[in-house]
């Protein structure tokens, strides 16, 4: 399945024109803060509006302005894992996790819950709220969540950003191993080069609102290992 | 002591209060969420009401709503008889003098709610009012739950829009606040005494109660 993007938009005297295709796999979009990138993500999954442009997963178009079809947020089986998680604060960890299975028996959401909490390492924290687990557990929480109605393609808003340094790599390992397992095509927001080294396939490389290159990582990265300067958080 | 005028106002201000939160969260959502046009002419008139001398609130009502108002041939159409000097009118006047206090207090919780759990729930599939019964109203809740203490305690206060839209009836239209008024005037001092205290203590102890239910935030 090819993830092919195109998004234009005006955003003050900001101006977001990216377009890349690329293969299921782990996506990274990499670039200095400000490029664009989360704007880009916001347009994929239907939580921004492009000014035109054109998204599709495969064979399934999600977005283009000049047929005007823009599938809503819902429809659009985009698993998103936001920034700070954005996990429902009044519900438990299983009930998070829940929350996107709101039409399957209730059997088979336990079961989903149970398979998913194992699958992130947290089986013992079902019942736990969001404010009693570490920034680690959180974010794994939040993939689960994100997982849990079986969604064609995973967005990540810099999954690491807000993790203990000491854990990170921990939970790259975690996360590349999960979309073994699952197979779901990820794509994921970053300034770490480490994210990019470790998890990506492919690497779309960020600068001011413009996809400058988009490739296999290790060919970019190769390509352009001189000019990469460590982003600074 | 009669304690008619203090059953009809708790009656009034519980069934105002009610249609309060039917019209007010719904728009305090919709003015914290979403741009269209009129948003800021609406807006003007949410917190007019909060303004305005209640006599004008109260005069205004007349205006519309009374004998020669043009919205009387409605009214007569609907029940039968006008609105004006009826316990219906005591509500429609608590009803608009109390709504503005619940919908800026919800308004400021839903403004204050991070929109990405809204968004995190559209990821999810969820349909938009699913979403607002199970992640906006419970996280906005102690938002909601001060605008809905603050609409009932300005409801069963109310006074002045009160006597202009509905008069001072005995055993019909007239409320707590009202016959508060009546017995002063009168000097019947003792009744005008009981009658305040009452009113504070049951007033005070629907207010206690509605901040625990808000208070009862479960994380």
């Amino acid at each position: 399945m090819i993830i092919a993007v195109a998004v234009q938009r005006t955003l003050g005297s900001f101006r977001l024109h990216v377009a890349f295709a690329a293969p299921a796999g782990i996506t990274a979009l990499f670039g200095p803060s400000g490029s664009g990138k989360t704007l880009t993500l916001r347009s994929v999954a239907g939580l921004l509006r492009p000014d035109r442009g054109h998204v599709a997963l495969g064979q399934r178009v999600l977005y283009d302005s000049a047929s005007s079809l823009d599938l809503p947020t819902r429809d659009r089986r985009i698993g998103y894992v936001f920034q700070h998680y954005a996990l429902f604060p009044h519900l438990s960890a299983a009930a998070n996790i829940a929350y996107g299975l709101h039409d399957a028996s209730s059997t088979d959401r336990s079961l989903r819950v149970k398979e998913l909490l194992e699958m992130v390492g947290l089986a013992g924290f079902a019942e736990r709220h969001p404010h009693e687990l570490s920034g680690g557990q959180q974010q794994r929480v939040a993939l689960a969540r994100a997982l849990a109605p079986r969604p064609a393609l995973v967005l990540l808003d810099e999954p690491f950003a807000a993790i203990d340094s000491f854990v990170r790599d921990h939970l790259r390992e975690q996360l590349r191993a999960i979309h073994v397992r699952t197979e779901v095509p990820m794509i994921l927001v970053t300034h770490d080069i480490a994210d990019v080294r470790r998890l990506a396939d492919t690497v779309v490389l960020y600068g001011h609102g413009v996809a400058l290159e988009v490739g296999p990582t290790a060919d970019v990265l190769s390509r352009r290992e001189v000019q990469i300067p460590a982003y600074p958080g | 002591m009669d304690l008619a005028p203090l059953a009809l106002s708790l009656r009034v201000a519980a069934v105002a209060t009610a249609l309060g939160i039917a019209v007010g969260v719904p728009l305090a959502w919709l003015l914290a969420r979403k741009s269209f046009p009129g948003r800021d002419v609406i807006s003007v008139l949410v917190v007019l009401p909060m303004v305005l001398p209640p006599t004008v609130l109260g005069y205004g009502l007349l205006v519309l709503l009374g004998r020669q108002g043009p919205v009387d041939p409605a009214i007569q159409a609907l029940f039968g008889e006008g609105l004006v000097f009826t316990p219906a009118a005591a509500i429609v006047a608590a009803f608009v003098a109390a709504t503005p206090f619940l919908i800026r207090a919800a308004q400021g919780g839903f403004e204050q709610l991070d929109i990405a759990y809204e968004e995190a729930a559209r990821t999810l599939g969820r349909r938009e009012f699913a979403i607002f019964l199970t992640v906006t109203a419970p996280l906005a809740w102690r938002g909601i739950a001060a605008g809905i203490a603050l609409c009932f305690a300005r409801a069963i206060g109310e006074f002045g829009a009160t006597l202009m839209l509905a008069g001072n009836i005995p055993g019909r239209t007239q409320t707590a606040s009202i016959a508060i008024y009546d017995a002063v005037q009168a000097g019947r001092l003792e009744q005008a005494t009981s009658m305040a205290l009452a009113l504070g203590i049951v007033a005070g102890a629907v207010l206690f109660l509605l901040a625990r239910v808000g208070r009862g935030a479960r994380w």
